[in-house]
């Protein structure tokens, strides 16, 4: 049998490359739309708390940019994790909006010697399942930080760790080998989250995924998880802590990852809010009158992170002339359409809790302040004679911000002499730029929006030590070590802030990171509902339990 | 000359009995060569692992923290140190047993995973697949019953500048057209479920049906073209039968069998084009799961994909193939059968 | 003695035919995205990377003749550019899938027997797996961009141009001129390559045409995923993959201008290729 070929087709062919191009007319002349201009001067400011609620409400949606892949607080290392968790999930001590710590958990703890910390474990608390809080959970929590077979992500906050016991009916140990006053203020966040001892044995290697769920001690319990949608709490009515009874019935939260869709949900009303609005939407949500933006504190600073020291940009004239090339209040203008302020500091003073006056003006008054300057630039770099050589900056299409930081440092390299090269990775593979040496290969800048997670620099600078994990570019001054190590020895914050500020005016000098600016928090609330105090401290601190009924 | 009556001459030539040794034969020999493709096609999958050159170890746990408990973990896992064919038979043992190991991204069970994004995948190819089947055979049945005037060609045109259209560029014009412009039909997620869930995959099925649909449509038309040429339907005219009578008993009956031919072929192109659509739309199905694990190297995810997609298209060709002389029996009578 | 190819027969027929509107106008569509791929950097007004924040979401205007997208950049230049890949890529998986399947389907068809057999088998493998799976298979080994892509979809499209071959092959090898040049002397190889390949290869290479369209479109369909041409490379669906964003916002130029221009150079080199399948096919064997 033959394939027989249809002798009208021609006829056919004719008209359906005209109805073809007709159709794709009609659809192009669709596509125009005017645009409204953009706004260039914005005016912000920080809220610490906003209205009380009304009363309760039934319930509310919540929108994240990411699922969690994971709510084991071993691997709740990312804001799309932490902000589910922190609702679910409590910690020895308790982490607020305004970055202080209180107790939690633990209702007290002491630090008998330098190298013990002591906690004694509230009475009273159950889990979600109705089983009590014992030393016992505490211990087995703590200890799965230290277990290579778990690979915690917050393994650095234990490395110092010598045992984790009970020594008493409520009462858990942890000795260190040395002094170090950075573990017990990270207990307020993921590395200090207590689960019950039972429910870890049960669920094994599905513990925190969507199938073992997790079984914790907070205002709301894990009702419902659908992979890959949504991700339902419901109020545990059995919670210790009566000032933060959750005054919702149930949240439920969403996954957008595409900003637009995120964006429009909030406009539309089909979600009732959502932290880290994208800064071009901020202006159409205030002007669209259906909720408010708030802005909080923050304890993130954007920076370029050199990773590769071994380049041109091991020379730190090339560094400092790569900063001074760089038009930052522009860039701040650009990416975060002027939300943000140019910083010299890889932190920010919210998380110099209990510093002294002194040690503040130390760290931030009289740093160099690498002023925008082209010819000195340009010097600079003749100077290292690095004239000509080549970086490659490695970015992601994960916002607006991302692409317009590419550009403006490739564009500044160029302009004093430089060779620039964008790489562009998925958002996916972006993250292993964070974890995996071999995906850094090549790459000599990419950019980050670094937080942290306690109410202490050193969390910042005790990263940038010779051989830590997260010292991408492999940095080592010794003079910084041993001043970051001497702080962390420290236990009375006003005395370790004038340490640690000696360790920023040296990172300020040696510009292992390049700090671009720093900005707040925004959240959005819809007209339903209102009570949230905006802050990062949403990674930690039960923020969905404040929110009620406007 | 006798009006055709498939079965009568099916059993006629076998001898009389409806399954005959025949039959049975032919079954075997049909399950024989899909077993066969299944096997070699999954050696394929699971060996094209070992194309990529350097150490499988650092293949597997790229972009994440090759600490000394992964690596091990890894290599326990996949049974690294064992040598390759007994790696295959622990893989394939595991995976008779729906096993298909653990998630790197997820901490999950691979099978749990695709799992729980399986109903939306299925709903949408379902959804897809009706739209495919009713409106392709329509438009079909319309242009053959009027061939060669301008109903016909209205329809071939339509069918041929919707071919035209890549899912991809059918779903940012529905999105575009539909759920922004219009704001009839959301433009992401897949809803609450149930009757919401069906609102929410309306437009994603759509732009999952188009290519399909001019195969379908063009198939179905050519089917029922050769039909209504032929003599028993002539004869069945001539007799004094309704048109309608005619159509649908001897024309369509007749001309089912290349229909269900093509649409074995649908299946895998479904399910495929739906990882483009579930991506544009934002759904959470096993398609978009695909894509995301490629990204984030998540490789036992990928693995288990393709080799579920694979086989299940080689499963329903396989079907397709087997039911055939029942289907349409002149090809079991012999081709050129008039 | 020569011996009149297929093709020549057909082309020697008297031409009945008047001259083909539409058949020109898809010629000319893609001989002039092929002419915009090469003097690319000639043609086009802007570079396709050059951001300028201060004309984002641009309409047309005689500055952008198409507008620009959200990065300001100039829609025009990047739709010019974007040809560069969107034709490269299934001209090299059409070629190099034709030539592969040639040769294999001349062998399977040619020699039969057990190499047949065996050649079979293997094609039943590959069309196994749909064309666009293979390729994201390889991209889940080698990594995005068009190598691994390109490289699995020749793969994946050989199986049909092996087939096709084999089946003219066959049907070429009881023709009475074979025979004659057995007669004659002529070894088998010889009489394969330099006498059967020819009458066979027009047919084959009009049906492969017919491939580009599909593969353009699968090609444009991963970068859309983000798995093929990586942004901000001005490639048609990595174009549409980014403008996806604009679309909620109600900014649909820089999704449809990629997506007229695929759509249109599909609907061209289908136009073209079943032409070609028209003038140069024979009668397709069973």
């Amino acid at each position: 049998m033959t394939t027989p070929r249809l002798p009208a087709r021609r006829r056919f062919r004719r008209t359906t490359a005209i109805v073809a191009g007709g159709l794709g007319a009609v659809l192009a002349l669709a596509g125009c739309t005017p645009e409204p201009s953009p706004d260039t001067d914005v005016e912000w400011e920080l809220t610490a708390t906003t209205d009380a609620p009304s009363g309760d409400i039934d319930s509310y949606t919540w929108v994240s940019y990411a699922e969690p892949f994971s709510l084991d607080y071993a691997y709740a290392f990312d804001y799309s994790d932490n902000q589910v968790l922190a609702n679910v999930c409590e910690s020895l001590l308790r982490l607020n909006p305004d970055y202080t710590l209180s107790p939690g958990l633990a209702e007290s703890y002491e630090h008998p010697t330098p190298t013990t910390w002591v906690y004694t474990i509230r009475d009273g608390v159950t889990f979600h399942d109705g089983t009590p809080l014992t030393a016992a959970d505490v211990v087995a929590s703590m200890s799965r930080h230290l277990d290579p077979a778990v690979g915690s992500s917050w393994y650095s906050v234990y490395q110092n760790v010598v045992s984790i016991e009970q020594t008493g009916d409520r009462e858990v140990t942890v000795t260190e080998a040395i002094p170090d006053s950075q573990f017990n203020l990270a207990m307020g966040g993921s590395a200090g989250v207590v689960e019950s001892a039972a429910t870890l044995e049960a669920a094994g290697a599905d513990y925190g995924n969507s199938s073992g769920g997790v079984n914790c001690t907070g205002p709301f319990s894990l009702e419902e998880w659908k992979s890959g949608e949504s991700i339902t709490l419901a109020r545990y009515d059995d919670y210790w802590d009566d000032s933060l009874r959750a005054k919702s019935g149930e949240v439920e939260f969403l996954f957008m990852n595409d900003a637009t869709a995120r964006v429009n949900a909030l406009k539309s009303g089909e979600v009732d809010g959502g932290w880290m609005i994208p800064f071009d939407a901020i202006g159409q949500l205030e002007a669209s009158g259906v909720g408010d933006v708030y802005f909080g504190l923050s304890t993130a600073v954007s920076s370029l992170i050199v990773s590769n020291l071994d380049g041109p940009l091991g020379d730190l004239r090339v560094r400092q002339a790569l900063l001074m090339a760089l038009d930052r209040q522009g860039i701040v203008d650009a990416a975060a359409k002027g939300y943000g302020d140019v910083t010299n500091a890889l932190t920010t003073e919210s998380v110099w809790v209990g510093a002294s006056d002194a040690a503040l003006d130390s760290a931030f008054e009289g740093l160099e302040e690498y002023p925008y300057d082209l010819e000195e630039a340009k010097r600079l770099v003749e100077e290292a004679g690095a004239t000509g050589e080549e970086i490659t900056f490695a970015t992601a299409p994960i916002g607006s911000d991302f692409n317009i930081i590419a550009q403006a440092t490739a564009a500044a390299a160029e302009s004093i002499g430089l060779k620039a090269t964008i790489e562009t990775v998925t958002p996916n593979a972006y993250t292993a730029l964070f974890s995996d040496p071999s995906a850094r290969e090549g790459i000599d800048l990419f950019y980050t929006v670094w937080y942290l997670s306690s109410p202490d620099p050193l969390e910042m600078y005790s990263v940038l030590r010779t051989g830590e994990f997260s010292n991408y570019g492999e940095w080592s001054d010794p003079e910084f070590d041993q001043v970051v190590n001497e702080a962390i020895a420290i236990d009375d914050p006003a005395a370790r802030s004038e340490k640690t500020a000696e360790a920023q005016r040296i990172a300020n000098e040696q510009l292992p990171w390049l700090p671009l600016f720093a900005g707040p928090m925004p959240v959005f609330m819809g007209e339903r509902i209102t009570g949230v105090s905006p802050s990062i401290a949403f990674l930690y601190y039960p923020w969905a339990a404040t929110i009620g009924a406007r | 000359m006798a009006l055709a009556d498939p079965a009568g001459r099916t059993a006629a030539r076998s001898g009389g009995a409806w399954v005959g040794t025949a039959t049975l034969r032919r079954v075997g020999g049909k399950l024989g060569a899909l077993a066969l493709t299944l096997f070699l096609a999954s050696l394929l999958v699971f060996f094209s692992r070992f194309l990529v050159p350097g150490d499988p170890v650092s293949f597997l746990l790229r972009g994440r923290k090759p600490s000394p408990e992964a690596v091990a973990q890894v290599t326990e896992q996949y049974g690294l140190d064992l040598p390759p064919w007994q790696q295959y038979l622990n893989w394939i043992a595991g995976v008779l047993h729906g096993d298909f190991g653990r998630s790197l991204q997820y901490r999950q069970d691979v099978s749990t995973v695709i799992g729980e994004r399986l109903p939306v995948t299925l709903g949408l190819v379902l959804m897809a697949g009706l739209m495919i089947a009713i409106v392709g055979i329509a438009a079909g049945i319309v242009a053959a019953l009027n061939r060669g005037r301008v109903l016909d060609r209205a329809v071939l045109i339509g069918l041929t500048v919707l071919g035209a259209i890549p899912s991809f560029v059918g779903a940012i014009v529905l999105i575009a057209i539909f759920a922004v412009q219009l704001g009839w039909f959301p433009s992401f997620g897949s809803g609450e479920g149930g009757l919401d869930t069906a609102y929410h995959l309306v437009l994603p099925s759509i732009a999952l049906a188009i290519v399909f649909v001019v195969l379908v449509g063009k198939v179905t038309r050519s089917s029922m073209v050769d039909q209504l040429d032929r003599e028993h339907v002539e004869v069945a005219t001539s007799r004094g039968l309704k048109r309608a009578t005619v159509v649908r008993r001897h024309v369509f009956r007749n001309a089912i069998g290349p229909i269900l031919t093509v649409s074995g072929l649908l299946v895998a192109g479904l399910l495929v084009a739906s990882s483009i659509v579930e991506a544009a739309f934002g759904l959470a199905g096993v398609g978009s799961l695909l894509v995301q694990s490629v990204d984030r190297l998540d490789f036992p995810v990928v693995q288990a994909i393709v080799l579920l997609v694979v086989a299940a298209f080689v499963v329903v060709n396989a079907i397709v193939d087997l039911l055939e002389p029942w289907i349409d029996p002149r090809s079991a009578a012999g081709a050129g059968a008039r | 003695m020569t011996t009149p190819t297929l093709a020549v027969e057909v082309l020697r027929a008297p031409r009945a035919r008047r001259a083909n509107t539409t058949f020109l106008v898809s010629v000319g569509i893609v001989a002039v995205m092929t002419l915009a791929a090469i003097l690319a950097p000639l043609i086009a007004p802007y570079p396709p990377d050059q951001v300028d924040l201060g004309a984002v979401h641009a309409g047309p205007s005689a500055a952008h003749w198409l507008g620009t997208d959200a990065l300001g950049r100039d829609l025009l230049s990047r739709l010019i550019y974007g040809a560069r890949t969107a034709l490269l890529g299934p001209l090299l998986v059409v070629l190099s899938s034709t030539v592969l399947g040639i040769l294999l389907g001349l062998l399977a068809g040619w020699r039969g027997g057990w190499l047949d057999a065996v050649l079979g088998r293997i094609f039943d493998v590959v069309f196994a797996f749909p064309s666009l799976l293979i390729a994201i298979m390889a991209v889940a080994l080698f990594g995005k961009g068009l190598v691994a892509p390109v490289i699995a979809m020749s793969i994946a499209y050989m199986p049909f141009v092996a087939r096709l071959t084999r089946s003219l092959v066959t049907a070429e090898r009881s023709r009475p001129y074979v025979a004659a040049y057995r007669v004659q002397g002529f070894g088998g190889g010889w009489i394969a390559f330099r006498r059967v390949l020819p009458n066979v290869t027009p047919i084959v290479g009009a049906q492969s045409t017919l491939n580009f369209g599909y593969v353009l479109a699968e090609l444009a369909a991963l970068s859309f995923l983000g798995l093929g041409v990586q942004a901000p490379t001005a490639d048609w669906g990595a174009m549409i993959n980014e403008a996806q964003a604009g679309l909620i916002g109600g900014y649909f130029l820089p999704a449809l201008v990629p997506a007229v221009a695929v759509v249109v150079v599909v609907v061209a080199v289908n136009v073209i290729g079943e032409e070609l399948s028209d003038r140069i096919g024979g009668e397709i064997p069973a």
